[in-house]
């Protein structure tokens, strides 16, 4: 039986100021600031950054960094939300993509093909930088080999296990503007119409193939154990639920069995995607389940009802996969108490009906949280994770 | 070309870069709330400045963080819950088939108002234009915690959305735009709820020297209008890359989308003129107007003005 209750993050965590601002003056209130955190999480590092002497990479003037300098911040960064994953206690951890830009933009930015066209407003102050498709994808060679060494880099500064993550190839082809694959198809004479949803599918396949699949394979031989594929937007049309198992059956073609093919979805009506996803390979689905419930007492009625109905159709379907439940609401401040954490995760147990495929994780990425709060909620979820391996006993 | 009668943009407007820059600055609290207002108000002079000469003019409504949200927020009626933060009236929550979101509000007694809530979320606008979500689709994005059916939940908010116009007017705005995604949205999946209560609904904001439109965008209109054909609107809003003119038949004017909300390359004006001659061979009243598919929200703020643009070109050929 696999542990009950695995606990891991999603993806992002808040890049602090001083990883962001890399070529701003030297910040007072940064270099505190980044100390404290050193300190608080044990991070040896946290004396590359400033010396007290004023030779520390924070002391110095943003604008006269060497690339060198930047990089190893950047590093640095990695390195205290690595700690700060082991210091909470979660079994799975990766490093808060601190050397990424934005899920949408940092892959973006690695493929061939995709010209940037602004930015947009996702929801509240949330906002992503969306490009336009102008030629077939394909991803750089810079960009593989840099999705690679972030795994290896991990890898190196952790013994515990390491999760990368990737944006997948619907998500990608649905937050870019498909020029491309639609213009070939209205000169072919297709209406606008048809071009319209014929180039997405064209695009959803060419991102899974050129873009997706070549950076898992890489992971995968480098010997990543799990690879998660972030699918944010699976179910924004279910008439396309079939293109989407498709695409990220191909992101994972050549994975060798014994690598867990983990997908994330989230915000999202997933019934829309079935029957569909039967056939599709992952392993494991991580999806919000939380959303706005109370964060200080448990109702099984306040949960997700999509997170319900998955499950419901993931047993209905016969798929024997691993459940990621959200436990902790990402759009709040608020800390759940380890007791509701523990509550919704023995309540997805018994949907699940096996603890052992029941997994423990954020609805999303807390990058819009604070630190001071992402440790508090990781925190919280941990220990709930605890409560409830001895609830059930494992 | 005969019964044409200008252009307009409906829906809310992008921010620029430069305000979505601040209105992060403000989030994680290293700018003044008050920052986001200017750099909005900057960004509204831009698009109405490009939009002289059309019908109605947009101040994009780019303030409001979603289409319910200033309702949510002042009407009666909608919970919010004070432990989740000061903008949190509800789940965060897909926007239809994009990579937006909104808060679905939960309406948990009737729906009330004072009648000056809209208003105060509007800049003063002579010839504005005030986009609003339809019954409708009203009545599919909510939770629905009070009301016995989709039509009494309907007529609540549309009673107290007419209860608000007054105020609205006196800001200077003449025309309201009922946007119905909704629709679209179900014709393409099971197909079209029981919705003969919404006529009634859209009708409650009918008034006196005001235009009233309801817009169905994403839709094949062919199927969509019916929603809004018995109702006292005075247009209704076409997707013209989803629907043949042939098969469209109104006795309302119309509000022809051929610029496309979801497409970042700019059309060219020749095809958009073709597509509007082609509607000219539809039944309807005879008055149209031209505008986007959809909202342009979904295009970066530079591609939006380049469409405002697009529409005041292809103004200047049909006027």
């Amino acid at each position: 039986m696999n542990k009950p209750f695995v606990t891991q993050e999603i993806g992002s965590i808040q890049r602090p100021i001083w990883r962001q601002k890399l070529s701003a003056p030297a910040d007072k209130a940064w270099i505190a600031d980044a100390l404290a955190w050193g300190e608080r999480l044990g991070v040896g590092e946290r004396k590359e950054l400033a010396d007290g002497r004023g030779g520390g990479l924070l002391e110095k003037d943003g604008a006269l960094r060497t690339e060198e300098e930047r990089a190893r911040i950047v590093e640095i960064a990695s390195i205290y939300v690595i700690r700060m994953f082991e210091g909470v206690g979660l079994d799975r951890v990766f490093n808060g993509e601190q050397p990424r830009t934005e899920m949408y933009d940092f892959l973006a930015r690695n493929t061939e093909g995709i010209e940037p066209a602004g930015v947009l407003n996702s929801f509240d102050a949330n906002y992503f930088r969306k490009g336009i498709v102008a030629s077939p994808v394909k991803v750089k060679e810079e960009g593989a080999r840099f999705f690679e060494e972030e795994f290896d880099f991990v890898r190196r500064h952790t013994d515990r296990e390491v999760k990368p993550c990737l944006t997948g190839p619907y998500t990608m082809a649905d937050w870019s503007y498909i020029e491309h694959h639609r213009a070939v198809r209205e000169r072919a004479g297709e209406a606008p119409l048809q071009a319209l949803q014929g180039g997405r599918r064209d695009a959803i396949m060419d991102f899974a193939e050129h873009v997706l699949n070549p950076v898992v394979r890489r992971l995968a031989d480098a010997g990543a154990k799990v690879i998660q594929v972030d699918e944010p937007a699976a179910a924004t049309n279910e008439m396309e639920s079939g293109v989407f198992t498709a695409a990220i059956n191909a992101s994972f073609e050549g994975v060798p069995a014994g690598v867990e093919k983990a997908v994330h979805l989230c915000y999202s009506s997933y019934p829309a995607l079935f029957p569909a996803l039967a056939e599709c390979v992952a392993d494991s689905y991580l999806i919000e389940f939380t959303n706005h419930a109370s964060p200080t007492h448990f109702r099984p009625d306040e949960v997700s009802p999509e997170a319900f109905k998955a499950i419901g159709l993931f047993k209905e379907y016969g798929m024997e996969v691993n459940v990621g439940v959200g436990v902790i609401d990402i759009h709040s401040d608020v800390v759940e108490t380890p007791e509701v954490v523990r509550d919704r995760l023995l309540h997805a147990a018994r949907l699940v009906g096996d603890a052992g495929r029941v997994q423990a994780n954020p609805d999303c990425g807390l990058r819009t949280r604070r630190w001071e709060v992402a440790y508090a909620k990781l925190k919280s979820m941990a220990e709930g994770a605890v409560l409830a391996r001895k609830e059930a006993g494992g | 070309m005969d019964g044409f009668s200008g252009a307009m943009v409906c829906g809310r407007l992008p921010r620029s870069d430069s305000t979505a820059a601040v209105h992060r600055l403000v989030r994680d609290g290293h700018a003044e709330a008050g920052e986001f207002g200017k750099a909005v108000g900057a960004d509204r002079a831009r698009l109405l400045e490009a939009q002289k000469g059309f019908a109605f003019a947009s101040g994009g409504q780019s303030d409001w963080l979603d289409l319910l949200r200033p309702i949510a927020k002042t009407f009666g009626g909608f919970e919010r819950r004070e432990t989740a933060g000061e903008d949190s009236v509800g789940p965060v929550t897909r926007w239809f088939r994009t990579n937006t979101f909104y808060r679905k509000p939960n309406i948990v007694s009737e729906i009330s108002c004072e009648g000056g809530e809209i208003a105060d979320a509007l800049p003063g606008l002579k010839g504005g234009i005030l986009s609003l979500i339809g019954p409708y689709t009203f009545a599919a994005l909510v939770q629905d915690s009070h009301y016995s059916d989709p039509a009494e939940l309907a007529l609540g908010y549309m009673n107290a959305v007419a209860k608000s116009l007054p105020a609205v007017q006196r800001k200077g705005y003449n025309c309201l735009v009922l946007l119905e995604p909704g629709v679209g949205y179900d014709l393409s999946r099971e197909g079209l709820r029981e919705s003969g209560w919404a006529a009634e609904c859209i009708s409650l904001a009918k008034a006196e020297g005001w235009q009233l439109g309801v817009h169905f965008p994403l839709a094949d209109a062919r199927h969509a209008i019916a929603v809004a054909e018995e109702s006292e609107a005075d247009f209704l809003g076409i997707d013209c890359l989803r629907t043949e003119p042939e098969g469209v038949s109104t006795g309302k004017g119309l509000l022809l989308g051929v610029a496309d909300g979801a497409r970042a390359g700019i059309e060219a004006l020749e095809t958009s003129e073709k597509m509007v001659r082609e509607f000219a061979g539809a039944e309807f009243s005879g008055k149209f107007y031209v505008g986007s598919n959809d909202r342009l929200w979904d295009v970066p703020f530079g591609v939006a003005l380049e469409k405002i643009m697009l529409l005041s070109q292809l103004s200047g050929r049909l006027g």
